[in-house]
Parts: structure tokens; C-alpha cells; sequence
């Protein structure tokens, strides 16, 4: 081991030196970075200069076709900037950008969720946007529950292309089966967590594959799991964070807390008419009663599954009170960007009232522009009309804090401890609490 | 009467062995040739529809060469192009350093040779942001410079190579020496010849750890032209819908290569197996 | 290992000198791409171990060995030790005896024998990330091919996805199917290497199958046996492939490895320096038992 130790240090005077040689060749070799000479237009006019604004974003289908036509509109407005997009793989798109910022490599403009903007704005990786909107963002046309959701220390962050809510899909199929009277399409009027669970008993036929509930996308990490999962808490009349976002203490292990995780976790250990584990597709496949799902998911069943008709849209349960929720993916100009400008005109032109039209033609999404949900009427109509009414209405945003991924990650675990581990939730939710606070502490 | 029923039991589990090295591979490309809901839909109980698709289909197939978004062939060829040079450069120098390491005497040997077993140790996530600033600092970010340079050196190819040579009697390459060949053709024409299986081996794996390769070539190539195929298949599942028949098709065609390299080199495997009886 | 066998002349002595000029030339670009690309990001890394390191924000401050105080108070960070120590602890013998059994079936050159040779390699050749994907649907608890067969022989369902006390042996499962083919192209080459006289003398002698296996199979095997266990031991330890696919680190995170956990903090939760100091410590077991494990087999033969 001695030996060990001696040789470590002759590697770290020999790799001083190289490093340094390394340095050096850098000034040499690097045609492939930035294409435009050092001296930028630092802000305003896009005079003739030449400009290429770099975006990445994740990959989705529809999505990247909305912005390939977008794009296309864009540079023939202002001939003098190219907008080049790259698509990254959804599961490490965070892995990726995260790693591009920490090397001083990131694109002008970056996709980015909902959440995570208090992180990278506290991080100084992006730039607020105030005085962007204020001059030509028509920041009003953007429904509340959205702005309050990219607002951080009373500056906007980020640009939103679309909102997202879920509702309850049920199978018409197996309710009528089983004589279950249908819930009524009217957003007001949703059902309760105890009628969505009777229902669910009623269905439920583990030994013939046939499954009541799938209450919140499986278990598992992710934020995907985290933003559906927080929806229990809240409807309880729970909240994650206090008002000031400073603790979660006396809020996350509130009584209201606890009584949702114990019948979440009841749904799975007790009633269990949810299952631990689905096939996939279960619901498309027939094989689940009741499900979540946002408006995405219309066209997935149209176009992959076109021979299941035994679906039908209900609001989104409740419990002591009506929360749904929401947020989605956005647009940020990075501090790293040499032409914020021009990255500001682009993001204008894809999430603007005229850009979130073409965004929703061609996506679907559930817009989060109030003059866009007005111009298609097929939005003021079943089943449109209840993510709708959901976004505007009964919407909560989740805990806006720079300790959100550590929030998202404690959320996620508590969920599981109480179902998988069956363990004792007051201890459950204090481990929570305390992953949380030191989070918060550690961001001060 | 106890020596056919010893090798009738030895071939049964040899068979039960295969079956459990290939079940998976075959559902897979057999899953590749199904239409999309028909993955799952035998699958709850065992008979011929679980394994073998009812309709078949080149749907899969067809969609994923034919997605102008993301030109499948294309990705192939940039990680040919990434792979083939890879193990080329990482076969020279590794069996060059492993060959002084197993058989040349020479000052700090077993301290270098320490040295180098320690980077096995070394988890590659952990160094993946100190690396890309390093890339960035040579200009390398998004060129495949940062794919292929850092990769020629694989310890654990100089570790298995040393291995190898280490069984080559020394007297063997001396006799060359005395016969006033310098030691890089005693490397070429002694070492190399006797150590065909493992060079082999070496080069499949290598290339193989090429083919794999994902998070590092995420990271570094911005570029879409630029994808590597492991990279291209994850886009496959996204957000929305995993398609499932595209991802068993892709990972299908994405193993094919690999498969074939195999059975190529497979051929001098076996044979170089049975030359290095050279030791007695 | 040098010897010194005396003095010789001045000609020995210049061919001692060619030959350590030789070896240099040889180990050069090795040594040269290690010490760029290995070692020196990995100092790098030392380093911001012992910052407040966040990974989108290169403003950071030294907290000495705070994030180190902080990680051996994690019990997270120690449960996902466990888990991997689980592993290892399972995988290095299973999967040595399993990769040695192999070789040992498959050892002879007939054809029949290099033909299950390669049925039992092909699985090394599916990429890692292939692999789980595809073990991710066979372990279904409905629709997997594995529970299909396991009702088929009679057996109860398992889930190996979803419970537990489980998922870890669904990712040992995976984990061997996808590498003992590979060390049994390993032990292949080193059984090769014991001359096929000694097994003859043996047999003249009345020696039994078992015994010849192992009074001569085992410890003329020792150095490809010390290589398989060192190789299997860090890959084992490090283990982190086929978690990111198969089980996401659950449920309820009980394949939540080491590599695992290191990943989620340093790219998820963004803290690179906490990440970092979690990798040291990795880092410094793993070699400890590597170094323990040379020590135990004595492979420093002739190097």
C-alpha cells in the first residue's frame, strides 16, 4: 500500500503537466463549438449579423414535429438566425444538460420541467424573463397556476409550451359489467376516493388478470411519479412545504398527510385492488378498470390501440378537496447563451399566443395560454373540456423551491415505504420531513 | 453401464444450459416480428404462441428503417465507425503494454502494473463530469475524438492479455532476441501468433463495449448525425408510449452485428485454443 | 518481479538496458491515455469531493470533509453498500462456479462442444442495455415468459419486479445470464494451458474424476481463477448496468446499488461533490478487497 501511495503522487505531478499540455493544444483545435466569431451583438437589434441559437430538448414524436414546423417559420421571419435543434433521449435528458452546463457547453435555449426551475434559476443557469414578457411575451394570456409555477423569487424563468393535468379513464366495459353506475363527465362533479375504491372492488379479479385501480402510475422514482403522487396529499387538505418554503415540518406530517398515504397504502395492502405491479399496457389492454391520464394519451389510444373502444374520461377523484395537477415542459434562456436576444425571440415565437396555436394543432397538448383554449372549441367539449376546466380551476402547482429534486425524490420514497414496505407511516413520514428539511437547509 | 448414463445426463444439462442461454435472445427476436399487441397477449401461459409470434409482421422493422427522424442505418455506421477503430488502436496498445508487463523486465513494474489495475476500480459515472471538461478543454465535445481516443487504453484488456502471455516461455522469445530480432517483432511474430484466443476475445469485447456504449456518447455528441445506436434506441421510449415492437426489432438488429463478428471470429477462437498447447 | 541473476557482462547489461527501453516504449501510450483520461479526471474528482460541488453551478466552496461526515451518516448511502455487497456476495462464487462448470462441460474440441460454446457466449454478445430491457418483460408477473415457465413447472408466481425481497435476485439472475459465458471463455483458455499428461498419469494412476478436478484442475487453474474473481469482484461491487433499466434502483429501493445511488445524487439530485465523496469511499473498498484478493491467491507469478 505504501507503494501505492507514492506512485499516486508521481501521477499527480505527471498528470499536472499533462493536464497542462492538454490545456495548451485547446486554443488550437475547436471547430466544433460555437461557429460565430467572439464578438456578438450583446443585446437587442438582430441586424444583419448571422446567429445560431442551439436548443435541446427530449424527444417526442409530435412534439418535435411542432417545432421542426415552428422552426422553419421562424427562420424565415428573421433570415439572420438559425435555430438548431437536437433531441435528447427522455430518461438522461437531464443527465446530459446537467452535465453540458457544469462544462460550460450548454445550449442558448433548454428544455426543462416545470419544477426544476427554482433549482437551475437559484444555480444561476438560467436567466429570469421578466423583461422579455414584459416587452412582447403577453404574460397575462398565461393561466396562474402556470406562472406561479415558473415564478421564483418573484422573477419568471421560463417560457411554458403546454400545461398537463390528469384525469380518471375508466373502462365502460368492465363498470357495466359489474352493474357500476358511470361517473359523470362534468368536471364538478367528481367522484370520491371511496367511490373510485368500491368501484375498483368490484372489478378487481387478480386471478384472472383483471385489475380494479392503478391509483398513480405504478410506484417507482421519477417525476412523473412524484406529480401524480403529490395529488393525494394535497386532496387530503395536506400540504408538502410551508407557506415561505421553508420546512416541511407540520405540514408534510400533518394528520391530513397521513390519512392519504394510509389509504393510498391501503389500496395496495388492504382493499388491494390496486396491484404492486401491471403488465404494461394493462389499461389499453383491457386488463385495468380505472386509470390516470392526461390528454397525451387520446392519440395513443386512437392510433396504437384502435381496436380498444371500452374507454371513457371522468375529472380526476377527490378526496376533502378537489386538487388536480399540473405543470409541464418549458423554455429557458441559459446564462451561458452569448445571444439571449435572438434565444428570446425564438422561445417567443414557439410558446407566443401564435405559436402556442401551431403547438397545440400538431401536439394536443393542453394549452397553457387562455387565448388558445378559446380558439379550439374542441376544448370546450368532452373529453377535452375536463383537463381544461382542471388547469384552470382546481390546478396546484407543485412545491416551487431549489430543493425540489430532493423534495421529488423524498415524495417518491414515501409513497413506496408505505406501500411496498408496509412499514409504519408516522416513521415513514418522518424520514420524509427530515430528508426534506435538510434539503431546504443545505439551499439557504 | 455408468459412463453413457453419465454423458446422457451431462448432454441433457448442457441442453437445459442452452435453453436458458437463448430463451431470452429468441423471445426477443421472435417478440421483434409481432405486431404491437400481440407481445403480451400469450404470454400468460406457456404454449408455442409464447414464444413464436402468430401473425407475423416486419412492421417493426419497417418502421424503424423507415422513420426519416431517425435514420437507423445511419446510426449503425457511425458506431461502426467509432467501434472498428477503437478495437483496432485498444488491441495494439493494450497487447503491447501487456506484453511488456507479462514479460520484459524493467524498472517500477510492479508499482505501474499496480497503478493500472487501481483504474479498474475506478466506476466511470463518477468520472463522467471531470471527463466531458476535460473533452471540452481539448475542443472534443460533439467530434468522435472524444469517443475513440479516451477508449484505446482498457485496463481491463491489458489485465486479461497479461494474463495470456504470461504462460509464453520466456525462453521462446529470447531465442529470438539471440537471433537479433528486436523485441517489437518478437512481440509480432512469438507473442501475437500464441495468443490468438485471447486477442480474440479481447476484440469482441472490446467492440462489444463499443456497441453498448451509451451514457458517455449521450453525453458528448450534441449532434443528432453524429447518434450512436444505443442512443437512437432509447429514444425509442419515451414519455408517452414505449414501442415495445420497435425497441425488441431495434435491439434485435442492434445485436445482429455483434452476433456475426462472433461467429466470424469464433472460428480462430476455437483454433487458437487448441494451438497454445505451445507451452509443453 | 526483478531478478537479478548476477552481473553479467557489459553486452548483458546492454541487452537489459534495450529491453527496459523496449518495455517503456511499449507501456508508454498506455501509461500516457491512463494518466490523461482515467487518472486525472479521477483526481479531479478527488477534489470536488471535498466541495458544496453543485453540478450545474461551477461556483463552489471547500467544506474540508464535510460531505464525507455528511455520507457516513446516510443511511441511505450504507443501504445501497449493502445491497451491493448482497450482490458481490452472491454473484462472484455463483457465477465462478457456474462460468468453471461450463468450461469444464464445453472443454473439449469436438463440434458439439464448440457449438454449445458459443450458445453459451451469445448471451455476453446482447448489450447490457438490450439485456434488461428485454429481462425487464420476461420478469412480468402476468405476461413474463419466466412466470409463464414457472407456472408451467408447477411453481408459485414470483415477482421479481415488485417485491422487495426479490428484485435483487432478478437483477443477480440477469447479471450472471448476461457474464458467465464470458468466464468461461476465460477458464476455456486457462484450462487449455494444463498439459493433458498430467491428466493421463493421473488416470494411469486410478484417479478419480472429483479428485483429478481437484488436486489438479483447481490449482493449476489458480491464476485464471484469481483473474475471474478479481474481474468479477469490482464489476460485481460497481454494479449499476442493469439497475438504470430493470428496477430503477426499486422497489421501494432495494436494488439500489452503490453506483447506483452515487449516480442519483451526482446527476439527479445535482450534488456532484456529496457524489464524488460517496465515489471515494467506493473507490477506496474496492481496492482494499482487490488488494486483499491478490494477497489471498499470490498471483504476483513472474510479472
Amino acid at each position: 500500500m505504501k507503494k501505492s501511495m507514492g506512485t499516486l503522487l508521481a501521477v499527480l505531478l505527471a498528470t499536472g503537466t499533462l493536464a497542462g499540455c492538454g490545456g495548451g493544444g485547446n486554443g488550437a483545435a475547436s471547430p466544433s463549438g460555437a461557429s460565430e466569431p467572439a464578438g456578438t451583438s450583446a443585446a437587442g437589434e438582430n441586424g444583419g449579423e448571422k446567429v445560431t441559437i442551439t436548443y435541446w430538448r427530449h424527444d417526442n414524436e409530435a412534439e418535435v414535429k411542432a417545432l421542426k414546423q415552428l422552426i422553419a417559420s421562424f427562420q424565415a421571419k428573421y433570415p439572420n438566425v438559425t435555430v438548431k435543434m437536437e433531441v435528447i433521449p427522455y430518461a438522461d435528458y437531464e443527465t446530459k444538460i446537467r452535465t453540458a452546463l457544469a462544462g460550460g457547453k450548454a445550449p442558448d435555449v433548454m428544455g426543462i420541467d416545470g419544477p426544476f426551475v427554482a433549482s437551475y434559476a437559484h444555480q444561476d443557469a438560467i436567466v429570469p424573463l421578466d423583461d422579455y414578457f414584459a416587452q412582447n411575451g403577453d404574460l397575462d394570456d398565461i393561466t396562474a397556476p402556470v406562472r406561479e409555477s415558473l415564478t421564483y423569487k418573484d422573477k419568471i424563468w421560463a417560457a411554458p409550451l403546454n400545461d398537463a393535468s390528469v384525469a380518471m379513464f375508466y373502462n365502460k366495459k368492465l363498470f357495466e359489467d359489474k352493474g357500476i353506475p358511470l361517473p359523470s363527465q362534468n368536471p364538478e362533479e367528481a367522484w370520491t376516493w371511496e367511490q373510485v375504491r368500491d368501484a375498483a372492488a368490484k372489478i378487481n379479479d387478480p386471478a384472472h388478470k383483471i385489475y380494479g385501480w392503478d391509483p398513480a402510475w405504478g410506484l417507482g422514482p421519477g417525476e412523473g411519479s412524484a406529480f401524480v403522487k403529490m395529488t393525494y396529499l394535497w386532496q387530503a387538505g395536506a400540504e408538502i412545504l410551508s407557506p415561505d418554503g421553508q420546512t416541511a415540518k407540520g405540514y408534510l406530517d400533518s394528520a391530513e398527510a397521513k390519512k392519504a398515504l394510509t389509504f393510498f397504502g391501503g389500496l395496495y395492502n388492504d382493499s388491494k385492488v390496486a396491484p404492486k405491479e401491471l403488465p404494461p399496457e394493462a389499461f389499453e389492454s383491457g386488463k385495468l378498470g380505472i386509470a390516470m391520464n392526461g390528454p397525451w394519451f387520446l392519440p395513443v389510444l386512437q392510433n396504437n390501440f384502435k381496436n380498444f373502444k371500452d374507454w371513457a374520461v371522468a375529472p380526476l377523484w377527490k378526496d376533502a378537496k378537489q386538487v388536480t395537477p399540473m405543470g409541464s415542459w418549458n423554455m429557458a434562456i441559459t446564462k451561458q447563451s452569448k445571444h439571449p436576444r435572438e434565444a428570446w425571440e425564438f422561445v417567443n415565437w414557439v410558446t407566443g399566443k401564435e405559436g402556442a396555436k401551431v403547438w397545440y394543432e400538431v401536439t394536443k397538448n393542453l394549452p397553457a395560454r387562455l387565448s388558445v383554449a378559446d380558439a379550439f372549441p374542441e376544448l370546450k367539449e368532452y373529453p377535452l373540456n375536463i383537463w381544461v376546466k382542471q388547469s384552470s380551476t382546481y390546478a396546484k402547482p407543485r412545491p416551487v423551491s431549489p430543493a425540489y429534486p430532493a423534495i421529488s425524490k423524498a415524495i417518491t420514497d414515501l409513497f413506496e415505504d408505505v406501500t411496498l414496505k408496509k412499514g409504519n407511516v408516522d416513521d415513514a413520514v418522518n424520514r420524509a420531513v427530515e430528508k426534506i428539511d435538510k434539503a431546504l437547509s443545505s439551499v439557504k | 453401464m455408468a459412463k453413457p448414463m453419465l454423458s446422457a445426463a451431462k448432454l441433457l444439462l448442457m441442453i437445459v444450459l442452452a435453453a436458458i442461454a437463448l430463451l431470452p435472445i429468441v423471445w426477443m427476436a421472435f417478440g421483434s416480428f409481432r405486431a404491437h399487441e400481440e407481445i403480451f397477449k400469450y404470454a400468460s401461459d406457456m404454449d408455442w404462441r409464447t414464444i413464436f409470434p402468430v401473425e407475423w409482421t416486419l412492421d417493426n422493422y419497417r418502421a424503424i428503417f423507415s422513420d426519416e427522424t431517425k435514420p437507423f442505418g445511419r446510426f449503425i455506421a457511425n458506431t461502426l465507425l467509432v467501434a472498428v477503430p477503437v478495437t483496432v488502436l485498444s488491441l495494439i496498445f493494450n497487447s503491447l503494454a501487456a506484453f511488456a508487463f507479462a514479460k520484459l523486465r524493467f524498472r517500477f513494474k510492479k508499482t505501474i502494473f499496480a497503478f493500472f489495475l487501481s483504474a479498474l476500480v475506478i466506476p466511470g459515472e463518477v468520472t463522467l463530469v471531470p471527463s466531458y471538461l476535460l473533452m471540452s478543454d481539448f475542443g472534443w465535445i460533439d467530434q468522435y475524438a472524444a469517443l475513440i481516443v479516451p477508449a484505446v487504453v482498457s485496463v481491463f484488456g491489458v489485465f486479461l492479455l497479461v494474463q495470456f502471455f504470461s504462460d509464453i516461455p520466456r525462453d521462446l522469445l529470447e531465442a529470438g532476441r539471440m537471433d537479433g530480432a528486436s523485441w517489437l517483432r518478437v512481440y509480432r511474430s512469438v507473442v501475437l501468433p500464441a495468443a490468438v484466443p485471447a486477442i480474440v476475445t479481447l476484440a469482441v469485447i472490446t467492440f462489444l463495449g463499443q456497441w453498448d456504449a451509451y451514457l458517455w456518447p449521450l453525453v458528448v455528441l450534441n449532434d443528432q448525425n453524429k447518434m450512436m445506436l444505443q442512443v437512437a434506441i432509447a429514444t425509442f421510449s419515451n414519455l408517452q408510449v414505449t414501442e415495445w415492437g420497435r425497441i425488441l426489432a431495434a435491439d434485435t438488429v442492434s445485436s445482429l452485428p455483434i452476433l456475426v463478428l462472433f461467429l466470424f471470429v469464433q472460428r480462430y477462437y476455437v483454433q487458437g485454443i487448441a494451438m497454445s498447447g505451445i507451452k509443453g | 518481479m526483478r531478478r537479478n541473476r548476477g552481473a553479467g557482462g557489459a553486452g548483458r547489461y546492454a541487452f537489459r538496458l534495450q529491453e527496459e527501453r523496449a518495455a517503456y516504449a511499449f507501456i508508454f501510450p498506455a501509461v500516457a491515455c491512463l494518466l490523461l483520461f482515467t487518472f486525472y479526471p479521477m483526481i479531479d474528482a478527488v477534489v470536488v469531493s471535498f466541495k458544496d460541488f453543485n453540478l450545474i453551478n461551477p461556483q463552489a466552496d471547500f467544506v474540508g470533509f464535510g460531505n464525507y461526515k455528511e455520507l457516513f451518516a446516510d443511511r441511505a448511502f450504507w443501504d445501497s453498500l449493502l445491497h451491493s455487497f448482497h450482490f458481490a456476495i452472491v454473484v462472484i462464487p455463483a457465477q465462478t462456479a457456474i462460468a468453471l462448470g461450463l468450461a469444464l462441460l464445453v472443454r473439449r474440441s469436438t463440434r458439439l462442444s464448440g457449438l454449445f460454446r458459443t450458445v453459451y457466449f451469445l448471451p455476453v454478445v446482447i448489450a447490457v442495455g438490450v439485456a434488461s430491457t428485454v429481462f425487464r418483460l420476461l420478469y412480468n408477473q402476468d405476461v413474463g415468459l419466466f412466470n409463464a415457465l414457472l407456472k408451467l413447472l408447477g411453481l408459485p408466481q414470483v415477482s421479481f419486479l415488485s417485491d422487495p425481497g426479490v428484485a435483487m435476485y432478478g437483477v443477480m439472475i440477469l447479471g450472471m445470464w448476461k457474464s458467465a459465458g464470458f468466464f468461461m471463455i476465460i477458464f476455456l483458455a486457462g484450462l487449455n494451458n494444463i498439459p493433458k499428461t498430467i491428466y493421463e498419469a493421473a488416470e494411469v494412476d486410478g484417479a478419480s474424476r472429483p479428485r483429478m478436478f481437484f488436486h489438479i484442475t483447481l490449482p493449476l487453474l489458480r491464476r485464471t481463477l484469481a483473474f475471474v474473481v478479481v474481474i468479477t469482484t469490482m464489476d460485481a461491487i460497481k454494479i449499476s448496468g442493469p439497475v438504470f433499466i430493470l428496477t430503477n434502483g426499486g422497489p421501494a429501493g432495494s436494488t439500489t446499488t452503490a453506483t447506483y445511488f452515487i449516480v442519483q445524487e451526482a446527476f439527479d439530485q445535482m450534488r456532484m461533490g456529496y457524489a464524488s465523496a460517496a465515489a471515494m469511499v467506493l473507490f477506496a473498498i474496492v481496492l482494499a478487497i482487490s488488494v486483499l484478493q491478490m494477497r489471498a491467491f499470490r498471483t504476483d507469478v513472474e510479472y
